[in-house]
């Protein structure tokens, strides 16, 4: 695989910061052109293109989705649950469905829902394929900024270990973005609460410290 | 990748291009999506279809990547269709491209099986990444579109018969020639009515019919 992005012009830089910035963003690495970071934001509040929020078949919780993704589903009239229980979007690991055209108080234009299937069989895995799927749609739509909030707390699971999810997760971002040859991708934030900001920035750049080099 | 300069040079092996199959009445609109589409290298379209037996045949003859559907048309309508295909073919990929924003039209087709749903006011950009999205096996909707579904299905959904009384009203029938017509009392056609004003949170039959053609419960 050849895989192609063009050194990054003194505007890229800029803009590459200023969306770092707008979103507290702490930058873990940069791979193949593209700034990768943490940052403690969600889906309606995160400034970037496309918005991807992981959505399970289900949530644990007996009341529905709470923190970020309940204020996403309320940001859109409830549009992410009734399209779900509706069985337009199953939710089914892997599976996509992209909201276009969407206003604010979402900051994104684009959100993106992915699948992360039973949240009973939930396994750090399942990220990786969701986060993979992911990137390779962020890829599709040629946007220049994305954000991940996987969502698993607001889904009521609980049982995280911070490691395992970075790992899984940086990796399906890294086979995400290998499907395309070229990107104009510039930076990919993963969300978390800014409770958990120190561990999750921790666990991301270990990981990504750990990695092979390009 | 589309809307980039093509690269020099050896490189995987480029895909074979999404086929796509455009349905519409309109043949201005046909030709206008055909255009935007051969100005991309990743995709091509390999018919075009002005009704919906026209789009099944079709579909049948060529089973293109993806469908391009409109809802209204004459004979079978894009629902129709849309069912139709999926019946034999429940892999199809196919996506509305449509005037209707009503969230009854987008259920509909939604139900019957399409995987996207976009208006014809959609930007070029947007319909081409619908597109490739479906082709990978996403979905793609307009977010307003989505809303729209997710505010009205909270209100309780008007029944079959209620939009049959509703259909007739909407002809400038009155309540006594709806009642001939469906065989019910004119008591009854009168409590439908008022059930259907609940429903669509409307002050009087004019409102009413304008609700329900806005969202694509009647046609007009």
């Amino acid at each position: 695989m050849v895989y192609w992005h063009a050194p990054l012009s003194p505007w890229s830089k800029a803009m590459t910061a200023s969306i770092l910035s707008a979103n507290d963003a702490r930058a873990i690495g940069t791979w193949r052109g593209i700034k990768i970071a943490v940052a403690p934001r969600d889906a309606v509040t995160a400034q970037v293109e496309i918005a991807v929020a992981g959505m399970f078949t289900r949530e644990l919780t007996a009341d529905g989705p709470v923190g970020g993704l309940l204020d996403l589903d309320i940001a859109m009239g409830g549009a992410a649950t009734r399209l779900r229980s509706d069985g337009i979007f199953r939710a089914a690991p892997g599976e996509m469905l992209t909201l276009s055209h969407v206003v604010p108080p979402v900051k994104a234009t684009t959100v993106l829902l992915v699948g992360l299937g039973d949240p009973a069989a939930w396994h750090p895995a399942t990220l990786h394929t969701a986060v993979s799927a992911a990137a390779a749609e962020v890829q599709r739509h040629t946007a220049a900024s994305a954000c991940i909030a996987p969502s698993l707390l607001d889904s009521g699971v609980h049982t995280v270990d911070p490691d395992g999810v970075a790992a899984q997760m940086l990796g399906g971002l890294l086979n995400g973005l290998a499907a395309s040859e070229e990107t104009a991708l510039k930076v990919w934030i993963f969300c978390t609460g800014a409770a958990h900001i120190d561990s999750t920035f921790a666990a991301f750049a270990g990981t990504f410290a750990a990695l092979p080099k390009a | 990748m589309p809307d980039r300069p093509a690269k020099k040079g050896p490189l995987v092996p480029a895909p074979a291009a999404i086929r796509i199959l455009v349905v519409d009445d309109h043949p201005f609109l046909r030709e206008g999506v055909r255009a935007v589409i051969e100005t991309q290298h990743d995709m091509r379209v390999v018919g075009e279809a002005e009704s919906g037996d026209e789009a099944i045949r079709l579909y049948a003859e060529l089973t293109p990547d993806v469908v391009l559907m409109d809802l209204q048309m004459p004979g079978l309508s894009g629902d129709q269709a849309i069912t139709a295909i999926r019946k034999h073919a429940p892999g199809a990929r196919i996506v509305v491209l449509t005037t209707y924003d009503g969230d009854a039209h987008a259920l509909r087709a939604l139900r019957a099986g399409a995987v996207g749903y976009l208006l014809k006011s959609s930007l070029r950009k947007e319909l081409l990444q619908a597109i490739r999205s479906v082709h990978a096996g996403g979905k793609h909707l307009d977010a307003h579109v989505a809303t729209d579904i997710a505010l009205h299905v909270v209100s309780e959904a008007p029944s079959e018969r209620e939009v049959a009384v509703l259909s007739l009203a909407a002809q400038g029938n009155s309540n006594k020639q709806i009642a001939a017509r469906l065989g019910i009392s004119e008591d009854t056609v009168k409590a439908h009515m008022k059930a259907l004003f609940a429903k669509l949170g409307a002050a009087d039959r004019t409102h009413a019919v304008t609700i329900a053609a806005k969202r694509g419960l009647i046609e007009l």
